[in-house]
């Protein structure tokens, strides 16, 4: 099926403007009669606002400015977030959380709300939305992206009685023809989506580090193999250091057999995907000229010297630590 | 991908924060796009005009579209298209209010059942050559429409909607006129703008039948035949009850609240058919496509609608003869 530019694009294109996609858009008008009218249409005709422009206020819904302002905190129940994984973006309430882990259910427009939502005070967000009970899904904290704000208990207290049973706030779903069983759907698989998100790729061992203990039982031992320093060989076999290619392969000619990347440590991903380093992830993917997504995280965790870092945090538990570390990984440079 | 305006919009805190004027000028390109293209059409029924342009702008501003937008989109470009595809939705949703929509739909209706031709886009008596179209004025069109009096507008006040309906034989009559008046073919287009002025319908008719993408089909389009078979079955299957209902699923129209009040049901009725019709599509389509299971439904919804734009003129018909027995002068 042919994707046709939306108009914003065709007026831009028109005009000359420079926007992001302008180039896949001329390509599409170049061998689309359709479009190529519609450019004509605008082409023949004058700008129809005011060239004055009045300066923009807007006003933000107060609960929403004040919970950007303040930043990500530990995620809780009752919590309002955005969550955002490798270009899917999916507004949540928080229902339960866990260190890992958080027992979701999606926010969406009040328009597509069924009788299993629940709609939430317009005030919160300055827009109409609801909460779709019928659909909570455990998602690991890592995607959470945004604190948006908090609901009331009550309002927990009746998604969780509407996913009971308890009539909701919307008409009810008669036909899966209904247009808000497509949009259901795509909820669903949203949220799908979401519970698998992870940078660690599927090929890594969880098992790498103990191997590597058993088998080299000191430091300097595996230095010496891999020719690496003894801080090198105790951040790899700590699990705050993975294995660069050269060292894999020399690892897996020692020990027979072909070996994937090392899984990190819990603890270490656990600090990576905490959402108050979202914002630094975010900046140091803009200060390398990339996006905040699953391969550069792994490349980040693959060139971070975290055993290096740590030193600079003694006396804090071992995650507390290791968020620090992380951290200043992540800021270095800023 | 990049991010930079939708990493500026999501960390503005302060009302004149500049990125907002940022993206209000995506707003105003695609509100211009509107009027530009006059696609949708202004709910006025007039040409955009850079006033209800500007309205248009503003209410994208005042329905909290802008932090909706920003806080969905994943990147700048995918920014962008939601900002297009929510004032879309804007002038789109105060065009629905309007019910101009619902207006072309029954005019088509009657336009199909009367004695009238159809030469493409527009519409001619069988007696007029369709070479030439009309080219005169609209205020003759308009003349002669008002020549034919509207006697009873009845309007039907509900929980959230005005229903306002002329008599089909007024219908007819009225485009008689226009056509006569007119000795050649008139566009659709002109014949609506005509219908509503002589209605007067102010304030914005408001009807059942809004849907703007509709056509009056006598068959289902986008269907297979073998999937056609079906639509009888289920008519009959889900029955008057589930039928009245029909138009009643789309939830930008109507909460469950009015649905029992318009179609006259209680709550516990609404529920109940509903359940049914649900278990009863479920069965029937649930080997169809998505596509000719939404093909269907379309088909479905206009079939009922123009079911009860009839009934609506036979009751209204049967009101008027009371009426007339119990209050007509000594």
């Amino acid at each position: 099926m042919t994707m046709h530019p939306n108009e914003l694009d065709l007026l831009d294109h028109t005009t000359g403007e420079a926007f992001p996609g302008d180039a896949e858009v001329a390509a599409h008008v170049a061998t689309c009669a359709q479009c190529a009218a519609l450019v004509q249409a605008f082409a023949t005709s004058d700008p129809m606002l005011d060239e004055q422009q009045p300066e923009v206020v807007y006003h933000r819904a107060t609960p929403l400015t004040e919970a950007l302002v303040a930043g990500s905190p530990q995620p809780a129940a009752g919590q309002l977030w955005r969550a955002e994984w490798d270009g899917l973006v999916q507004l949540l309430l928080v229902l339960a959380a866990t260190d890992t882990t958080t027992e979701t259910v999606p926010v969406i427009e009040a328009e597509a709300a069924d009788d299993t939502c629940v709609e939430i005070d317009r005030a919160l967000l300055g827009w109409r939305a609801a909460l779709l009970a019928a659909e909570a899904a455990t998602l690991p904290i890592r995607v959470l992206d945004l604190f948006l704000g908090m609901v009331d208990d009550e309002v927990v207290a009746r998604v969780h009685r509407v996913a009971d049973g308890e009539v909701g706030d919307g008409d009810p779903i008669v036909s899966p023809l209904d247009e808000r069983w497509g949009h259901r759907v795509q909820i669903h698989e949203n949220l799908a989506a979401l519970a698998e998100a992870t940078w660690v790729p599927h090929t890594a061992e969880p098992g790498l580090v103990d191997l590597l203990r058993s088998t080299w039982s000191r430091p300097k031992l595996l230095a010496d193999d891999l020719g690496i320093t003894p801080g090198q060989a105790t951040a790899i076999l700590a699990g705050e250091r993975p294995l660069n290619d050269d060292q894999r392969r020399e690892v897996g000619h020692r020990l027979g057999r072909e070996i994937g990347p090392a899984a990190p440590p819990d603890d270490v991903v656990w600090a990576i995907d905490h959402p108050t380093l979202r914002p630094s992830w975010r900046a140091k993917a803009r200060r390398a000229g990339r996006q905040d997504s699953p391969a550069f995280r792994w490349e980040t965790y693959s060139n971070s010297n975290f055993a290096l870092a740590a030193r600079t945090t003694g006396g804090l538990s071992n995650r507390e630590r290791l968020l620090a570390m992380v951290k200043q990984v992540l800021d270095d440079g800023a | 991908m990049t991010r930079e305006l939708l990493d500026a919009l999501l960390s503005a805190t302060e009302p004149t924060d500049t990125a907002w004027a940022r993206l209000d000028q995506l707003v105003r390109r695609a509100v211009d796009a509107i009027g530009r293209s006059g696609n949708p059409p202004s709910a006025d029924g007039q040409r955009w005009t850079a006033s209800n342009l500007a309205d248009l702008g503003q209410e994208f501003w005042a329905s909290g579209s802008a932090d909706k937008v920003v806080l969905a989109a994943k990147d700048d470009r995918h920014l962008r298209a939601l900002v297009n595809t929510e004032v879309r939705h804007v002038a789109i949703g105060a065009l629905r209010k309007s019910g101009r929509a619902a207006l072309r739909d029954r005019l088509v209706d009657v336009l199909t059942k009367g004695d009238f031709v159809k030469d493409g886009a527009y519409w001619r008596l069988p007696a007029q050559a369709s070479d030439i179209t009309y080219q005169g004025s609209r205020r003759d069109l308009l003349e002669a429409a008002f020549g034919v009096p509207v006697d009873r507008l009845y309007v039907k006040e509900t929980s959230k909607r005005e229903t306002s309906f002329a008599s089909r034989e007024q219908f007819e009559s009225m485009l008689r006129a226009v056509l006569e008046r007119a000795s050649a073919p008139v566009s659709l287009v002109e014949l609506k703008e005509v219908a509503q002025r002589w209605l007067n319908l102010h304030p914005p008719y408001s009807g059942v039948s809004i849907d703007d993408d509709f056509a009056s089909n006598d068959e289902p389009v986008g269907v297979s035949a073998e999937a056609a078979e079906y639509v009888d079955r289920i008519w009959e299957r889900i029955g008057d009850d589930g039928c009245e209902l029909l138009l009643f699923m789309d939830p930008k129209k109507n909460t469950s609240r009015d649905t029992a009040e318009v179609v006259g049901y209680g709550h516990d009725k609404v529920s109940r058919v509903i359940k049914a019709t649900k278990e009863i599509l479920r069965e029937e389509l649930q080997d169809l496509s998505r596509d000719e299971q939404a093909a269907i439904l379309r088909y479905l919804k206009d079939r009922q609608r123009r079911r009860l734009l009839v009934q609506t003129e036979q009751a209204d018909g049967a009101l008027e003869e009371v009426e007339s027995h119990d209050y007509a002068p000594e």
